[in-house]
């Protein structure tokens, strides 16, 4: 009871816990040469855990050599110009949305692009990632 | 957007081997080709095997995944092949985030070869999860069947030793005659240190039959339905099975034993769901992405 109270008057006074926008930030920029009509697939790794962050994501050859990275899910998206849908990523959460680019329509290696974004949903929200993708080193 | 992607690279998979045509899925190439009327039985198992074995390498997993479950279906694998096509199926499900379908596998590969060693260069996540399955299978418990025993022409007892169970153990044995199609189940039951379920089989023939296990220390299994332990039995007489009818004896309902058990166990029943969506943890937040994807 005294919760509930404690809640309403919170709420009446303006500090009601509405949902956050998401934040996200693109962490490349600037042109490496690739064009999206050589982009066929996008395979997607959203990677969580304490010490998920895009740099250390970008530093190994793949994510998946990092023990200390926790892959949350895993897609593999073909690319035909139109923004791609993922549904049940988990909320309230710092994560990191790795992408890597294939040439081929099934993600057949080798990979000729990759690219990272950061970013955090609210719980039942359905919010927009960016992720730039730049050609491999 | 997953079952897209893996349906186009099963067919691609399958497209690489050899003797099929390229467009056609592994059912209608197999019709097609005349060479077998089951799903698997015409695909190159080996093959497939070799191709999940290579994506991996290349670090397609779900690509890897459709072809070794391929590889699997087509039961043309030999054992150590079977082992390897598990082993790759759990590292692949380790990198793709599927921890409890790459412990199935990993526990699949260590039951059968408990001395299997992993393959030079493999991922440290796949190490850690192979080696957390071993030691949980070193300290589960184990039910290992012993000779059957025969008290009487007609009656036998399937016999079995329940090690490190860690407390109570209950168990089921399940058997039927050669060529039936339907498992019958008798209850384990405690002889001192042994579990046993005792037959009374009314014909001759083979019985097969497999157990399994329940305890605080976990499940154990000795054989299985499509691998069954064995029984010949001979030199039954089925004139000893015949049983005078008992007179049916009028008794009131309200002291049936199982009205009360059934209401007991409703109540029970109810109790435990009641108790479960009262106590259950609140599911994990979830959130949709819509992912835009820029190339520069």
């Amino acid at each position: 009871m005294m919760k509930r109270a404690l809640a309403m008057v919170a709420f009446l006074a303006g500090c009601g816990n509405s949902p956050q926008p998401t934040a996200v930030h693109m962490t490349m920029d600037s042109s490496s040469g690739l064009s999206a009509s050589q982009v066929g697939s996008v395979e997607i790794l959203v990677i969580g855990g304490p010490r998920a962050t895009c740099m250390r994501a970008m530093q190994p050859a793949s994510p998946l050599d990092d023990p200390e990275l926790e892959i949350l899910m895993h897609a593999l998206f073909t690319l035909d110009g139109s923004a791609k849908h993922l549904s049940g990523v988990p909320a309230d959460r710092p994560l990191v949305f790795y992408a890597e680019a294939f040439q081929g329509k099934n993600g057949e290696r080798p990979r000729i692009g990759r690219g990272c974004s950061e970013g955090q949903l609210a719980a039942g929200s359905s919010s927009g990632i960016s992720i730039v993708i730049t050609a491999s080193d | 957007m997953r079952i897209f992607a893996a349906t186009l690279i099963a067919l691609t998979t399958v497209a690489a081997a050899p003797s099929r045509a390229a467009a056609a899925p592994p059912s209608q190439s197999a019709s097609a080709n005349g060479n077998g009327s089951g799903n698997g039985a015409a695909l190159d198992g080996h093959a497939l095997l070799q191709r999940g074995i290579a994506l991996h390498r290349e670090a397609a997993y779900a690509a890897s995944v459709t072809a070794l479950e391929l590889a699997r279906s087509s039961r043309s694998l030999a054992a150590p092949e079977l082992v390897e096509c598990a082993f790759y199926l759990g590292a692949d499900y380790v990198a793709l985030g599927s921890i409890a379908a790459a412990r199935r596998e990993l526990r699949a590969v260590i039951e059968t070869d408990p001395s299997y060693e992993s393959p030079p260069y493999t991922s440290p996540k796949v190490a850690v999860v192979l080696r957390e399955v071993r030691d949980e299978l070193a300290r589960a418990p184990r039910l290992k069947a012993l000779p059957p025993r025969r008290p009487s022409r007609n009656r036998f007892v399937l016999e079995f030793d329940a090690s490190r169970t860690g407390g109570e153990a209950f168990g089921v044995a399940r058997w039927r005659w050669r060529g039936e199609v339907e498992w019958r189940e008798a209850p384990l039951g405690h002889d001192g240190d042994r579990m046993v379920a005792p037959l009374a089989l009314e014909r001759n023939g083979t019985v097969e039959y497999w157990a399994e296990l329940r305890a605080p220390g976990g499940y154990a299994q000795t054989g299985s339905a499509e691998r069954p332990l064995e029984l010949p039995v001979s030199g039954v007489d089925p004139l000893l099975l015949i049983t005078p009818v008992a007179r049916p004896e009028k008794k009131s309902v309200l002291k049936s034993w199982w009205l009360w058990s059934t209401v007991g166990a409703v109540a029970v029943t109810g109790l435990g769901v009641g108790l479960y969506f009262a106590l259950r943890p609140n599911p994990s937040p979830t959130a949709d992405a819509v992912l835009d994807f820029q190339v520069r």
